[in-house]
């Protein structure tokens, strides 16, 4: 048994906010204070004394694992030569910055007390490949969203004229990409909007037909949110909305949320969302708007997409928008076209706070977290490494948690801005409380992850240990000790253990196949066959199984 | 008082060495002890100067026996007590000769290997016979003087880097290989004998000379800087002839590489130059001269 003691903890899910309080812990999992006489064993002491105690990090939405993560390595070896890590007895080496190799990736996300993430962005004829990186990115718990919104046997049961047949097809289609994926849930990016792209048709809207069967995003999102609660999938549609980084966006925005109105819903990476147009066709911030309708409509969760200045690698599916910022920059770019689901692009990038645009996607971000005022509605993510890499976390957090250093950082800004934002106006502060909640328990509770996220008794023992600091920036960079599965892998900021984390994945009900009309279309258009498109079971040697309820 | 250390390499080796902490800084002040227990890396293993190299150390001014260089000498006033660095042998095996060097002189005696007076500051290097690829690669300052050839991206940038070499100069005596100054951004890269293909890729300034013939695409993707072609070459449809003109700067050019030791028929003093502009796929704000020899 393990017994952290005297330490204040964080623990919102259960409403603890900073008691002094044991934590225990046994077999991996936390328990009950145990009665008296104890069995004669000692328990082992992690003496916290001046530390906040808190679950281990949740990440709701990074980039990090799998074929266009891969890419991004091979075409940015700048990424690489300056930022390396030796190996220790305990940990391997690795190198990168903005697109750390899988190792390094591990060790640096629990370097920061996180020991679950999620990839963002996973193509089914792909997901080999990041069940493959998964297994070599260690000490962390991870699965993966499974992409579908420019799927083109999803389109054509979309096309389905009969609505109670669709609704069924529909059903089946999704739960068998995500069993054949191993997938944790259904993500949809720009809907509709890739495909549009693939047949040199333009961006579209929520109503505009996409070939080659007519369907429009707004029928596409409204079918899928209704499937996600039917197969009762843990984690609600996480959506990359259309038209991202565009500015006037938020009229998407705001028309796709009052669409779903009522529903589950994630959007993700809100920052590229909620921008208003200027006159002369520039950005300006419309958090304020986005955020009172989140703060209207509690059934909408949304992470932050928060701008970090300095090099970025900007990946996504969106291959059309990718492609855009491309023509922009000047930047070099790769687009792949993942057959008949989906498409990706990679654009590296340098945010420079000297650029206006960059400025205000800076400060929108920031706004975003500070104006929604429900902290378990908003999380904390920089769309890794599309925004800026998850290292740049305890900097973010301390932006929230000090006002007089955001401003001090505002005025170091692009000085025309503020024109365009309402940062300055802001003096909202985090408290430990709602960072716990924005970096842990509300994105574990978003996931219906039931054992991450707090501390209750019968949760997975991932536990970080904060020294508690002024400077919140230090304090979040280097924890006193990180727990996963009860065991000690990070003591002062250094990995000292080499765990290996679990494949989080659902098995939703529904057909074990295919239809045989979408059988056919596999055996016409896809490059492989059927038979070798579902991922084995021995690339989830560690696995746990989400239940859907 | 200035001494010359003199490390003479015992023999080739069979894998390549990391000897990036070679260079005239290093050994200043130090004693043979010191200096024989430099690191260097063999694959994964650390060695020592020591298992490669037998170090003597001399005082320059009685050294007089033939290493002193003209060359050298009329370049390199006032740097201090920084020693003079010369290595004997074939240290084609050797990679990161010199690399990030800022002031000092350095002699190669032989061969260099990859890297040599990559991210270089100041100073000089003087490789006697051939260097490897990335010969000066992000190069600042300074210059690196080759008797032989180099291979390939000389004063390049490394991959993914977006500019090479950005200050000093790299005269080389014999001939050049593929991706001369590639990405370079400022600096002066002169080839006596014949280059490789695509010299000046994706240049942004600087000037590239090619008294030899060159490959093909020369400049393909340049967006400013200069490659000066003494010898006529058909250049990539990209390219638009300007005009034939007399260059203000050729002569200044002409002296200051002459002065350098670099040899130029002096036919070439009053020369004027066919101007092409491009690469116009990139904006065209490069040029290409070739010699308009009559």
């Amino acid at each position: 048994m393990l017994k952290i003691i005297n330490g204040q903890v964080y623990d919102p899910a259960n409403g603890v906010s900073g008691e002094l309080k044991d934590v225990y812990i046994e077999d991996g999992k936390i328990i009950a204070e145990p009665g008296f006489p104890q069995n004669n064993a000692v328990p082992d002491l992690i003496d916290a004394a001046g530390c906040v105690v808190m679950p281990g990090g949740v990440e709701i939405h990074s980039h990090l694992a799998g074929p266009k993560v891969n890419t991004a390595r091979m075409m940015c070896p700048e990424d690489h030569y300056d930022h390396f890590h030796t190996k220790t007895s305990v940990s391997r080496s690795g190198t990168g910055l903005t697109i750390p190799s899988t190792f390094l990736t591990g060790q640096l996300y629990s370097r920061l007390g996180y020991t679950t993430v999620f990839e963002a962005a996973v193509p089914a004829l792909l997901a080999r490949h990041v069940h493959e990186e998964l297994q070599d990115t260690p000490l962390l718990d991870a699965g993966f969203y499974t992409l579908m919104g420019n799927n083109y046997m999803m389109m054509k049961v979309l096309g389905e004229p009969d609505s109670k047949k669709r609704k069924e097809r529909l059903r089946d289609l999704v739960a068998w990409l995500l069993r054949s994926s191993k997938g944790y849930a259904v993500k949809v990016v720009n809907p509709g909007g890739v495909e549009s792209w693939k047949w040199s048709q333009g961006s579209v809207n929520l109503d505009t037909p996409v070939p080659p069967f007519g369907v429009t995003p707004r029928r596409m999102l409204l079918e899928l949110v209704d499937v996600v609660e039917e197969l009762h999938l843990p984690h609600s549609l996480h959506l990359h909305s259309n038209h991202l980084g565009e500015a006037g966006n938020v009229q998407t925005t705001l028309e796709t949320m009052r669409t779903l109105e009522g529903h589950r819903l994630h959007l993700t990476h809100m920052q590229f969302h909620s921008y208003g147009a200027t006159k002369s066709g520039g950005i300006s911030s419309e958090a304020p708007r986005i955020a009172e309708y989140l703060n209207q409509h509690p059934e909408f969760t949304c992470d932050a997409g928060q701008i970090v200045f300095g090099p970025v690698t900007t990946m996504t599916a969106d291959s059309p928008m990718q492609f855009h910022l491309h023509q922009l920059t000047g930047n070099k770019w790769a687009n792949a076209d993942v057959e008949m689901e989906t498409g990706a692009g990679i654009v590296p990038l340098i945010y420079r706070p000297s650029n206006l645009v960059n400025a205000i996607q800076w400060s929108i971000g920031l706004e975003l977290l500070l104006l929604v005022k429900n902290p378990w509605q908003i999380f904390l993510t920089t769309d890794h490494p599309n925004a800026g890499p998850f290292t740049a976390y305890p900097q973010i957090i301390r932006l929230l948690m000090d006002a007089d250093y955001r401003r001090a950082r505002l005025a170091e800004l692009n000085p025309k801005a503020v024109r365009y934002t309402c940062l300055a106006e802001l003096d909202r502060e985090y408290t430990l409380d709602e960072i716990a909640i924005i970096t842990r328990a509300g994105p574990a509770k978003a996931l219906r992850l039931s054992n991450k996220g707090h501390l209750g008794v019968g949760a997975d023992a991932d536990v970080a240990i904060y020294p508690l600091q002024q400077d919140k920036e230090a304090m979040f960079s280097r924890p006193a000790y990180v727990l996963k599965d009860g065991q000690v892998i990070v003591r002062d900021g250094q990995v000292i253990k080499n765990v290996m984390g679990r494949t989080l994945f659902v098995q939703p009900e529904g057909a074990q196949k295919l239809p045989p009309d979408l059988a056919d279309d596999f055996a016409r258009f896809y490059s492989i066959a059927l038979s070798n498109f579902a991922v084995q079971e021995e690339y989830v040697e560690r696995q746990e199984v989400i239940p859907c309820i | 008082m200035k001494t010359q250390v003199t490390l003479v390499l015992k023999e080739i080796p069979s894998l390549p060495v990391e000897a990036e902490l070679i260079n005239p800084e290093n050994v200043t002040e130090k004693g043979i002890p010191e200096i024989k227990s430099m690191l260097l890396w063999c694959g994964n293993r650390q060695e020592r100067v020591g298992d490669y190299f037998e170090v003597e150390i001399t005082s320059l001014e009685e050294s007089k026996n033939g290493v002193a260089d003209p060359v050298l000498n009329s370049v390199n006033k006032g740097e201090g007590n920084l020693a003079r660095l010369v290595l004997q042998g074939d240290l084609s095996k050797f990679k990161r000769l010199g690399q990030g060097m800022a002031a000092g002189e350095m002699l190669i005696q032989g061969s260099a290997g990859f890297h040599a007076g990559a991210l270089m500051r100041g100073g000089t290097l003087l490789i006697e016979e051939n260097a490897g690829d990335w010969l000066g690669a992000h190069m600042e300052g300074g210059q690196i003087l080759v008797k032989g050839s180099a291979g390939h991206f000389v004063g390049s940038a490394y991959r993914g880097k977006t500019k090479g070499m950005t200050g000093g100069r790299i005269l080389i005596g014999g001939d050049a290989g593929q991706m001369l100054g590639a990405r370079m951004g400022r600096g002066l890269i002169a080839v006596e004998g014949d280059c490789g293909d695509v010299p000046g890729f994706g240049m942004m300034a600087g000037t590239i000379l090619i008294q030899g013939t060159s490959g093909i695409r020369v400049g393909a993707n340049m967006r400013r800087g200069t490659v000066i072609l003494l010898q006529s070459k058909k250049l990539l449809p990209t390219f638009y002839y300007n005009c034939t003109y007399e260059l203000p700067f050729w002569r200044l050019l002409y002296n200051q590489l002459i002065q350098a030791g670099f040899s130029l028929p002096a036919s070439y003093q009053d020369v004027s130059f066919r101007r092409y502009s491009g690469d116009a796929n990139e904006g065209g704000k490069g040029e290409i001269l070739i010699c308009h020899c009559p």
